[in-house]
């Protein structure tokens, strides 16, 4: 009995009601005013006919979002989480090797480079699909991954592997600048709105395969939780412990760089999620051990994910807010909030 | 002359004066047949690519005039650096059809056929007024919505945008006439399918390259397939590319009203060849 009541119980079922309590919100509520009446028959399966647009918001638009945004949720906080033990470093994020910004790559060579070549404007002209962005995001998200895998192999320790990635991401991002200097107005708009992110890109007949990279890569990161403890304990212990701290190395690199290629490939770049839920999380339980804490920013992450998009589709506006605008908004003062209650950041307890 | 907007060429080649034309801008992107040989044969250059102007060529070429498109900084600062003479050009701000017509009014006043263009526009005018009260008779007026979604958000034509303006005198209610914008403005995907779910009409323009139909629409993003007017083929297209609608739409509102009105309510004009928009095809 005293075992089920212990604060890690008690969080673990706390964080597992609100992300309930926040999936549920986000089918209910949004920028249209639905009568909870209305959302509660179209999701008990009592409205069938193709007539009422309540169906259809409901099943095609808030359900593949509120699935979208759980699964983006998770994933970024997981390969923030990698990260930042990778690194041993509070500041890390997905972000950080340069891997978003391959798929910022991607996608500007796709929206804004192709475009001048064949003299159209991508976006305007409608050959751009859904799918396309996702393939570009993925193929510029990939490479990087490759570069840095590449890099990690030659490179003697990780913060020179760090200062590589930074430094990747430097050349994306003028390769991008380069590429929006030189395009069409209307290109350029369809780019700064990928770059905003958004979780209603993915449709319900793609979820699945978004929904089966991210879990095998979180299945993946579960599977590293004992050399990833014992990676917070430093390179050397590690070493002595019989663990080949390398090949562990690239091995959380390529799963937090394939993690954080996927969602950016569906979502576009989300920022702030990946840094912000692991100090949450590492807050909330009080632990490093990654046998806890991988449940616990997969929970938090969704939850934040769910929220962060609540707040940006609150009813009465009709319009939405850019999801990535909205997770720096309040990813932002909740690492401050967590510097200022613990006067310091940790990467381990 | 330098002409940089794509909207100043069809009514100089309406008024047969295209040869004041020396310069244009974004030649890559240029729909119209003549325009393009013009360019190709080098009696016509290209200013401006990719949004950047080429200042040196400008000022080789010193035109007597340059219409320009302006930005929200007013006169761009490297059309400023040349020193020539320029007018600009912010017909694209006009919401009455006919007002963005009636610029050609100065461009015949520049190129010396300013009687020419007055008689050339009241003619459209005329043309476009009967179609318009034509239309005003129908008794059920179809509802319609435009555009496309990106990332999210979904732009739409203000409720007293030029798209607005023609919907309306075409017979038909445009969804968002309620709405004060002149400009298109950002709104979410399902406030789109609230309101305009059950529309009759789908209205899309753009200038793809190659096959468009409902299985494009539909890999574009499966929303589209939630709406009526998907799911009873009611998309009314404009393949911009082909029909040179951004370029010859200013100056012959009558043709784009009239494409309109022939989808609406059919039985007004018979036998009407489509110029820029038709109903797609299953």
């Amino acid at each position: 009995m005293k075992n089920i009541i212990n604060p890690v119980s008690i969080h673990l079922i706390a964080q597992f009601l609100l992300l309930f309590l926040l999936f549920t919100a986000n089918l209910f509520i949004g920028s249209v005013d639905l009568p909870f009446e209305e959302v509660w028959r179209v999701l008990s399966g009592r409205v069938t006919n193709d007539g009422s647009p309540a169906i259809h918001i409901v099943m095609q638009y808030r359900l593949p979002q509120t699935i979208t945004a759980v699964i983006a949720g998770s994933s970024l906080a997981v390969a923030g989480l990698l990260m930042q033990t990778l690194f041993r470093n509070p500041l890390a994020d997905p972000s950080i090797l340069g891997i978003s910004s391959g798929a910022s790559l991607g996608v500007a060579v796709l929206l804004l480079v192709s475009g001048s070549l064949i003299g159209s404007n991508s976006v305007a002209d409608g050959w751009v699909s859904q799918m396309g962005l996702i393939f570009a995001a993925f193929i510029g998200a990939t490479a990087v991954l490759g570069l840095i895998s590449w890099l990690g192999k030659i490179l003697s320790n990780i913060v020179s592997l760090l200062i590589a990635g930074i430094m990747i991401a430097y050349v994306a991002g003028a390769l991008v600048g380069i590429a929006k200097y030189f395009s069409q107005k209307e290109d350029l708009q369809a780019f700064v709105l990928w770059g905003l992110g958004s979780f209603s890109n993915v449709g319900l007949s793609q979820l699945p395969y978004f929904a089966f990279g991210s879990i095998t890569g979180i299945l993946m990161a579960l599977l590293m939780i004992k050399p990833l403890n014992l990676l917070l304990l430093g390179e050397g212990y590690a070493a002595n412990l019989g663990i080949n701290v390398k090949r562990v190395q690239m091995f959380v690199l390529v799963i937090a760089g394939f993690l954080t290629a996927i969602v950016t490939a569906y979502a576009g770049p989300v920022a702030f999620i990946g840094l912000a839920v692991p100090h949450l999380a590492r807050n909330i339980f009080r632990t490093s051990n990654h046998g806890l804490l991988i449940p616990a920013v997969i929970l938090t992450g969704s939850s934040l994910a769910l929220f962060c998009n609540l707040i940006a589709r609150l009813p009465g506006f009709d319009t939405s807010l850019p999801v990535n605008a909205v997770t720096s908004l309040i990813g932002a003062p909740i690492v401050i909030w967590v510097i200022v209650r613990r006067k310091h950041l940790f990467t381990n307890e | 002359m330098a002409a940089l907007s794509s909207t100043q060429w069809g009514p100089l080649i309406k008024l047969d004066r295209v040869q004041v034309v020396k310069g244009v801008s974004e030649s890559a992107f240029i729909a119209d047949t003549l325009m393009n040989q013009l360019v190709k044969r080098g009696e016509v250059v290209d200013l401006a690519s990719d949004g950047q102007y080429d200042i040196e060529k400008l000022m080789v070429m010193k035109p007597e005039v340059i219409l320009f498109s302006p930005d929200p900084t007013g006169v761009p600062t490297p059309l400023k650096m040349t020193g020539l003479p320029m007018i600009a050009w912010p017909d694209y701000f006009e919401t009455d059809p006919l007002g963005r017509t009636e610029w050609m009014k100065i461009l015949g006043v520049l190129s010396g056929v300013s009687q020419e263009s007055v008689v050339l526009f009241d003619s459209i005018a005329t043309r476009y007024e009967q179609l318009k009260s034509l239309a005003a008779r129908v008794t059920e007026r179809p509802v319609v919505f435009a555009d496309k979604a990106f990332a999210g958000q979904w732009y739409v034509p203000g409720g007293k945008s030029y798209m607005s303006q023609i919907f309306k005198d075409a017979g038909a209610t445009y969804v968002f006439s309620d709405n004060e914008s002149e400009a298109s403005f950002p709104l979410d995907i399902e406030t789109i399918l609230a309101k305009a779910g059950d529309a009759d009409y789908w209205r899309i323009a753009q200038a793809a390259r190659g096959q468009y139909g409902y299985a494009e629409i539909k890999s574009e993003n499966e929303i589209y397939a939630s709406f009526k007017a998907f799911r009873d083929h009611k998309v009314i297209y404009c393949n911009s590319f082909e029909t040179a609608y951004f370029e010859r739409g200013p100056l012959e509102p009558h043709l784009i009203l009239a494409d309109f009105i022939a989808v609406f309510n059919p039985t007004l004009i018979t036998g009407h060849k489509p110029v820029f928009h038709q109903l797609l095809k299953p």
